[in-house]
């Protein structure tokens, strides 16, 4: 199967925000999906497979996430990435 | 000088070195009641505390890697965001997301209303993880003053 881009925005609606539970979520997923994923909001960006790189954006409840990916099956990877986040990061 | 989020919270009486701890939950125990024994908690007792951070760990653990964990929670019974430091006398098996043993705890105790604060406190410490040189202190260091300098240092990281 040949790599592909493909992008989505969402936007974090849980009242809690991205903190570590819902950043390790995250991460697990974009990890699983076998593409290079990565997150950018107006505080920066992040590789969205890094815990760490996702608590230091430090995501708000409102805050939009521009997810990117590349790699096999790169639309269905940012489906499910951007499921999780609208389901309020629950797994 | 004005503080940093992470110095504001973050007061040299609640920087704790050489901790004792055969495992997980002693470091937790011993660093959550060093932590309330500075009255940080309020009428929260410390038992309280621990029993919430352990359950929070249960769900998975909050070892970000690079040899630190964050071990939080949240409880209407503190008087506002706490933040504390532990670092364990030898490393010890946190079940970290990179597998390595944890040297450094940031025990981050807020209320459920101040859930923007919380992330605000994760991000800091998550920079100074992140962070190459920090990070190389961090794991190297085991004095408590020159530690609390650092953390006043680490709001300046962008």
């Amino acid at each position: 199967m040949s790599a592909t881009t493909a992008g989505g925005e969402v936007v974090v609606r849980n009242a809690q925000g991205l903190h570590l539970r819902p950043a390790t979520e995250f991460a697990k997923l974009a990890m699983a999906t076998g593409c290079r994923v990565q997150v950018r909001t107006d505080a920066g960006d992040a590789n969205g497979a890094s815990v760490l790189e996702l608590a230091m954006l430090g995501i708000t409840q409102g805050v939009t996430l521009r997810i990117t990916a590349e790699g096999p099956s790169a639309g269905d990877a940012v489906r499910r990435l951007i499921q999780l986040v609208e389901s309020g990061f629950v797994v | 000088m004005t503080l940093g989020l992470l110095a504001s919270h973050l007061p040299r009486a609640r920087v704790f070195t050489g901790l004792p701890a055969l495992g997980k939950e002693d470091l937790l125990r011993e660093l959550i009641h060093r932590t309330g024994d500075t009255g940080a908690f309020g009428d929260c007792d410390a038992t309280t505390v621990l029993r919430a951070v352990l359950k929070r760990e249960r769900v998975g653990s909050t070892g970000i890697g690079r040899g630190v964990g964050i071990p939080h929670c949240k409880t209407p019974s503190v008087p506002g965001p706490v933040v504390a430091y532990g670092r364990a006398a030898e490393a010890i098996d946190f079940g970290a997301t990179d597998g390595e043993p944890v040297h450094s705890l940031f025990l981050v105790v807020s209320r459920p209303e101040d859930a923007d604060m919380h992330v605000a406190l994760l991000k800091a410490i998550s920079k100074a993880v992140r962070d190459d040189y920090y990070a190389r202190i961090l794991r190297n260091t085991a004095d408590a003053d020159l530690l609390h300098d650092l953390f006043r240092d680490l709001d300046g990281i962008k």
